[in-house]
């Protein structure tokens, strides 16, 4: 096979990356919309007032499914409300759900995924969740 | 077709936004996140070009067994960014000839076994209680996993 010359192959990967951006350059946008008008409403102050106000794991485990928040400021607020007295099971709930169910990016995962794939596997964490939250309240 | 609905959506996009109808941080805010998308799709595009797929085959292939789960969470596990990265990725290595048990250990790996979480969750909360919910985690993923690839979700 011949070896193709480097601006070529340098050729190729542009086009392939201008495909792509056109592919997915809606999902893109209407995921950063989404993810402003949620996260004006739903900041990191509201997150804590709904989670120190819970004894549910239910809402906590719906407020962090519908959250995006970076690890580094999620697992210290646990961290915090915990020493408030926030049950453990409902932290445990909150950040289970916080990282495996993503329902902000649920149009991206069915473009590039799949309908049933993304579905079946939200479903699936959010499950997950809920038996990290039922493990958490027998163990503690 | 499929372009005149694109570029309608896009359209409709940026008319809201102009509108106020749909609230939205400055302009500044939005080239930075356009920038990262256009270095996040380079990268994923040099990969699909540079790659070659028998390395795939080879690691994330459908019949792989016990490698091929290892090597996948150990792909989600370092996996850095949010979804805009890891989805373009694993339908890349889902196209390149990974096998659906594998993608979805990927894409799942990211969201349980990532480095960075695990990091400051056991930072924060203490080993055990990371330990405890890692294996209920990791539990429920495998599972995911293993249905994915027996009800065959994930085409090609």
């Amino acid at each position: 096979m011949r070896k193709e010359a480097p601006v070529d192959t340098l050729l190729k990967i542009l086009r392939r990356t201008a495909e792509q951006v056109y592919d997915a350059l809606v999902y893109l946008l209407a995921f950063w919309i989404l993810y402003s008008v949620v996260t004006l409403h739903l900041d990191l102050e509201v997150v804590r007032g709904v989670l120190a106000g819970t004894t549910s794991s239910l809402g906590a485990i719906l407020t962090g499914s519908v959250t995006i928040l970076p690890a580094y400021v999620a697992f210290p607020m646990v961290k915090n409300l915990s020493g408030l007295g926030l049950p453990t099971a409902v932290a445990a709930g909150f950040s289970t759900s916080l990282m495996m169910v993503n329902l902000l990016t649920l149009p991206l995962e069915v473009h590039y995924l799949g309908a049933r794939f993304a579905l079946f596997r939200n479903a699936m964490a959010l499950l997950a969740a809920f038996a990290t939250a039922l493990v958490f309240g027998v163990f503690s | 077709m499929k372009h005149l609905k694109h570029l309608g959506l896009l359209l409709a996009t940026l008319f809201l936004a102009w509108r106020g109808e749909l609230v939205v941080p400055g302009a500044g805010q939005l080239a930075i996140y356009l920038g990262g998308i256009l270095g996040i799709f380079f990268l994923i595009a040099t990969v699909e070009v540079l790659l070659p797929p028998e390395r795939v085959a080879h690691l994330l292939g459908r019949d792989t067994g016990l490698r091929g789960i290892l090597s996948a969470l150990f792909i989600g596990s370092t996996m850095v960014g949010g979804a805009p990265m890891l989805l373009p990725a694993a339908r890349l290595l889902r196209k390149r000839g990974a096998g659906a048990m594998n993608v979805t250990l990927v894409v799942g790996g990211a969201g349980v076994v990532r480095l960075s979480l695990l990091f400051f969750e056991a930072r924060s909360l203490g080993l055990p209680a990371t330990l405890l919910r890692l294996s209920v985690t990791l539990g429920f993923l495998l599972i995911t996993a293993y249905l994915v690839e027996r009800w065959n979700l994930l085409n090609r």
